[in-house]
């Protein structure tokens, strides 16, 4: 049944904002930096230096993504694609179908992960094409050095599970609340908030939102020694497992 | 095992919203198998709590629900397997097209990909195309519902309103649709709605709810029995306590209603004789009626 649930809950992002958004976010900022070295008749083999060529690249790219951007798309795609049911007045049609509201609850967050991993192909892709292009019109060969497919995956692993915590609370948010307007407020005061502190108290590590900004601008040896991906997970689990009792503990269903 | 008589039965069944305001009270219906049943009552009356509570989608708070002789808290995704419904506003995904639509529900409900087809060629939206859905009509949107509720071909069918916002012609469509599935399939169909007229059309049974409590409840035969049972005369006199005094005297049963009496008394004969024995005992009479005995009147009769 589960896997009939999350089928239909994909099917429910078809031509929805929330695919564009994805689409738009994830490409965005590669296609300006692919545009800026076609117009500078730039390759990355200009990067030179301690770090791989391909590394120094994706890290550049990322950080104008990771500090703002990221949080900000998924705080509106989590809004968009969880608040459908409250959107179409659909609840109640949800709510009468032979699903679990576990299936329900799961299928719902499964899908919201979906489009987060499909950002994440989006802003991949482009970034490699944005790498490559250059090199294969200026140079006429792609990139020399190496694919650091080790780093590669694991940065983007870290910097998807620093996303968990926005994920999981943003999820609880928009399914408790049928105004939007609450989820995207409290996820931006979050998201401002975090980046406020975030250099400026020693402590903001604490704060659910700041993880991404964080790990692009604290000191690598510093989120080592406070766990920072614990901290990550267990805010991720706290939050699901929140969301998922109010859910399912509901009076009105629809 | 059998399948039971009643397919829809309630205990009692009673809901608060807040801590006071009493919606439903005490309600018990029952709904026999392969019936249609009219549940009738004004705006408010408690109609859709009623039927939110029977889908589970208001949690119970006190008394009990069967649908298929089981307890719904405790077979809740086992029962939506044979109900359809379509509760208030239709309920659909305005970015979608018809058919996505009704896929969704075709993928939870696991019916034949085929079904989809039909069922929208059976409420006339084949021809929509890709258009989504929040560019259609009321009464198409009104249709999508339906569709998606016949999609699985429920054993029961759960509509509160289906015709609201549509025009006449698509009233008669609905409720043919309504009876041919009845018919055709010995649906059982629970209808709310507050035009009378509309259900005295359609059901086989009436459940009639007021200020949450219900009036009445049976079959459309013990509905004309009811009125049957209402036939009399209204009469109106300057006089009150006379009046009672002289048809106590004379045997005649009677109650009032806003100073109007309701009297047993439905042979004209006997009227005019009344009305002579009013007159020489200097009762003044400036009102006599014969009680209209349709739908209408038992209903505002019930609801009063």
């Amino acid at each position: 049944m589960i896997l009939q649930s999350i089928k239909s809950e994909w099917l429910k992002t078809k031509h929805s904002i929330a695919t564009w958004l994805c689409l738009i976010g994830g490409t965005f900022i590669p296609l300006i930096f692919l545009i800026g070295m076609l117009k500078d008749h730039r390759t990355i083999d200009m990067y030179q230096g301690e770090l791989n060529a391909w590394t120094y690249y994706f890290f550049q790219v990322w950080q104008y993504m990771q500090v703002f951007l990221l949080p900000m798309g998924l705080i509106l795609a989590t809004s968009l694609i969880t608040q459908v049911e409250y959107r179409n007045n659909t609840w109640k049609t949800v709510h009468t179908t032979p699903q679990s509201y576990t299936a329900i609850f799961v299928a719902k967050f499964i899908v919201l992960l979906g489009m987060t991993g499909l950002f994440f192909l989006y802003f991949n892709a482009t970034w490699y094409l944005s790498a490559a292009i250059p090199s294969l019109i200026f140079a006429g060969h792609f990139p020399p050095v190496d694919f650091p497919w080790n780093q590669f995956l694991t940065s983007n692993g870290k910097i998807l599970l620093t996303c968990l915590p926005v994920l999981a609370l943003q999820f609880l948010l928009s399914l408790h609340f049928k105004n939007f307007l609450v989820s995207i407020g409290i996820g931006l005061l979050l998201v401002v908030g975090s980046l406020i502190l975030t250099g400026q108290w020693e402590y903001a590590y604490t704060i659910p939102y700041s993880y991404p900004a964080l790990t692009m601008m604290g000191d690598a040896a510093q989120l080592e020694k406070i766990h920072i991906y614990a901290w990550c997970l267990g805010y991720f689990i706290v939050f699901l497992t929140f969301g998922y009792v109010l859910y399912v503990t509901r009076k009105a269903k629809g | 095992m059998s399948a039971p008589e009643n397919c829809i039965v309630t205990e009692n069944l009673t809901h608060r919203f807040g801590s006071n305001e009493l919606v439903v009270q005490d309600v018990n219906l029952v709904i026999p198998r392969a019936s249609i049943y009219g549940f009738l009552g004004p705006n408010g009356a408690g109609k859709t709590t009623t039927l939110r509570l029977i889908l589970g989608l208001l949690q119970k708070q006190q008394g009990k629900i069967y649908i298929k002789g089981m307890p719904l808290h405790k077979h809740r995704t086992l029962l939506m397997r044979s109900i359809g419904n379509l509760i208030e506003s239709p309920s659909i995904y305005a970015h979608l097209s018809a058919t996505e639509n009704v896929r969704i529900q075709q993928i939870l409900f696991g019916t034949n990909r085929k079904r989809i087809q039909q069922v929208l060629q059976l409420v006339g939206l084949e021809k929509t195309g890709s258009k989504p859905a929040g560019k259609f009509s009321l009464g198409m949107k009104q249709r999508l519902g339906i569709a998606i509720a016949l999609l699985h071909s429920p054993e029961i069918l759960i509509l509160d309103e289906p015709t609201n916002g549509l025009d006449p012609n698509g009233m008669i469509e609905i409720r043919e649709l309504l009876l041919r599935l009845h018919k055709e399939n010995g649906m059982t169909i629970l209808v709310s709605s507050h035009l009378l007229a509309e259900i005295e059309k359609l059901a086989t049974h009436v459940g009639v709810i007021h200020n949450g409590i219900l009036r009445f409840q049976g079959s459309t035969t013990e509905l004309a029995d009811l009125q049957r049972h209402q036939k009399g005369t209204l009469i109106a006199t300057d006089n009150i306590t006379l009046s009672k005094q002289i048809f106590d005297e004379q045997g005649i049963s009677y109650h009032i209603a806003e100073n109007v009496f309701h009297v047993s008394v439905e042979n004209i004969q006997r009227v005019v004789e009344l009305n002579r024995t009013l007159n020489e005992r200097g009762v003044g009479v400036f009102k006599i009626e014969a009680q209209k005995h349709d739908i209408e009147t038992i209903f505002m009769e019930l609801i009063k």
